[in-house]
């Protein structure tokens, strides 16, 4: 496992994509296509959780026998963009605290690489208390040490006093430390005062590369995109859908994505009458997201709470305006270019706040609406190019002639 | 080369049948243990690959003790429970479940799930040992118990191990 050059990078995630579960962390995946060929190597260190068995004694033969596996174990795949990747399961208890998740992470990080320290004199991690930590105790002592908290679960994190006493230790180690939104950076300045000239921001990256040909001068193609749970308040978006329908039967609303909420929101769909109106697409491959985007005419974002909104600028990207809840990230994503690209209403119980901001958005959108003056604000700040360039000074400082 | 895919319980067939096709598509000689027969996904493992499933009879400990400690004073005094000595043989009976025939039966069900346990961890280490694989991909946290069975195994025949397929890893093929 040796890595040479200076310009060596060691990726360190909870998340990324795997056949189980194919767009977890397709985020960091992205990030991985945006900088290798900027990098002399990326290795990334995928520390995935994998729950014991409730039976201790069962618990403890699959500790053993993992424990024993490791010299037998062969982790490094080839990933995208000529990458490497190392699967590195993390055996643990379901249900344990954030502090025990952080330093199970670390210790099976630590049995794979068998007690040798990351090679990479760059490590990046992702997520403060399970990556981070990982990353923190298993790099070489004269390594930078990069941390990006995109969590949305933050605040349980920081509920936890083991947990939060072992994210200020991530935070006091770690050389510079970003967040993906601004809420997360006020979350943890709020409880890190001694650390908030430390918390830094930084973007994920988007695809720019394709879009709608014309921008739509009517909006009956709905989308929305992401997991079915609670969080993401598609039962919400069902309900002001009916009411926007009622109105207009030839709309069309179109689901993208799987979760354990899906039954409940299809018997929703079913009462409401909508069966004829919604499409069920299931998950997308990340990289068809553009393409699925470009077939719809508006992009409605119904969350209670996003510390990014990856989703919001890849609609924008493929020149499709969005309608978005005011749930954290999106305001900062948005933040002067609102009126350009759709609509925001506030995070409300009642339907009535969508179906107000969509009507009026439908008189807007008529009239014309700048997408594209929206969509060049974002790739300037969210492309792959974008993003790619800030992580590079990040780690190896400006270079000559390059953007500051 | 030989690949022996392990995924008992508690992990998607689809991600294992896709782990496993794609095993074989590059040309290795694949088998997969997995759970309970899925007539839906099965038939979507490529053709060519050995499909093992777990086979286990199931196992039912203390027959005559379940008879004789729960099932029997149970139903007697259930049949009491109809007569004028309802409330006092209610009371009996409840105490009865809560101190003798609940927790016996528990026990023996625990005992009974580790028996089977055991033995298709014997049946799957015989099996993976009788195949001779290269290298084995273990998918979910009960491939690793299991591994436990014929970890001298690959350890004699210096076999190598990864949690996932994604083309054979690096330094596997030795």
């Amino acid at each position: 496992m040796t890595v040479t050059g200076e310009r060596s990078v060691a990726i360190i995630t909870p998340w990324y994509p795997t056949p189980r579960v194919p767009f977890g962390g397709a985020f960091v995946q992205e990030l991985v296509k945006a900088v290798a060929p900027r990098c002399d190597s990326v290795t990334v260190y995928h520390c995935d959780l994998w729950g014991l068995p409730k039976d201790l004694e069962r618990a403890e033969v699959a500790r053993r026998s993992q424990r024993r596996l490791q010299p037998l174990a062969r982790t490094a795949v080839r990933g995208v963009a000529g990458a490497t990747v190392h699967y590195v399961p993390a055996l643990l208890p379901n249900g344990s605290d954030w502090e025990t998740q952080a330093r199970a992470h670390a210790e099976w990080l630590t049995a794979s690489l068998r007690g040798e320290p990351i090679p990479a004199p760059v490590v990046h991690a992702h997520v403060g208390i399970r990556g981070a930590y990982a990353a923190l105790e298993n790099a070489r002592p004269d390594a930078k040490v990069y941390v990006t908290e995109h969590a949305s679960f933050l605040d349980q994190v920081l509920a936890e006093p083991g947990a939060r006493d072992l994210y200020d230790e991530v935070i006091d180690r770690a050389t510079r430390f970003f967040a993906v939104g601004r809420n997360l950076v006020d979350q943890l300045g709020a409880v890190y005062p001694h650390h908030r000239a430390k918390l830094e921001i930084v973007a994920n990256p988007i695809d720019f590369g394709a879009a709608r040909r014309e921008p739509p001068r009517r909006i009956r193609r709905w989308i929305t995109i992401g997991a079915l749970t609670p969080r993401k308040r598609i039962d919400y978006l069902l309900r002001a859908f009916a009411e926007c329908r009622a109105d207009d039967p030839d709309l069309r609303l179109t689901i993208v994505g799987r979760g354990n909420q899906e039954p409940e929101l299809r018997a929703l769909a079913t009462e409401l009458g909508l069966d004829d109106a919604v499409v069920w697409r299931g998950a997308v491959d990340p990289a068809d997201i553009p393409a699925v985007l470009a077939g719809h005419d508006l992009f409605v974002h119904a969350s209670r709470h996003e510390t990014f909104g990856v989703v919001v600028v890849e609609a924008l990207a493929a020149g499709v305006p969005a309608l978005v809840s005011r749930c954290g990230g999106p305001e900062e994503l948005l933040e002067g270019i609102e009126a350009d690209a759709g609509a925001m209403y506030d995070v409300d119980e009642s339907p009535a706040a969508l179906v107000k901001a969509y009507r009026e958005l439908t008189r807007r959108v008529e009239a014309g609406l700048d997408l594209d003056r929206a969509r060049e604000h974002l790739r300037r700040r969210y492309s792959r190019e974008a993003v790619a360039d800030h992580h590079e000074r990040i780690w190896f400082g400006p270079s000559e002639g390059a953007p500051q | 080369m030989r690949i022996a895919v392990i995924a008992p319980g508690g992990y998607s067939r689809a991600a294992v049948i896709e782990e496993a096709n794609r095993a074989a598509a590059d040309g290795h000689r694949v088998i997969a243990f997995v759970a309970a027969p899925n007539a839906r996904l099965d038939p979507d493992f490529a053709r060519g690959i050995e499909l093992r499933h777990d086979d286990t009879a199931r196992v039912r400990k203390g027959r005559l003790a379940r008879l004789w400690l729960v099932k029997y004073p149970m139903a007697g005094m259930r049949r009491l429970q109809r007569g004028p000595l309802r409330r006092p043989v209610g009371k009996a009976r409840a105490l009865y479940a809560d101190r003798v025939s609940k927790p016996l039966s528990n026990r023996l069900e625990r005992q009974s799930r580790r028996l089977e346990r055991d033995r298709y961890a014997h049946a799957v280490a015989e099996r993976v040992r009788a195949w001779e694989p290269d290298h084995v991909v273990l998918l979910n946290v009960e491939a690793v118990a299991l591994a436990e069975g014929f970890l001298p195994w690959l350890e004699s025949r210096s076999a190598t191990v990864s949690y996932a397929y994604a083309g054979i890893p690096i330094g596997a093929d030795h």
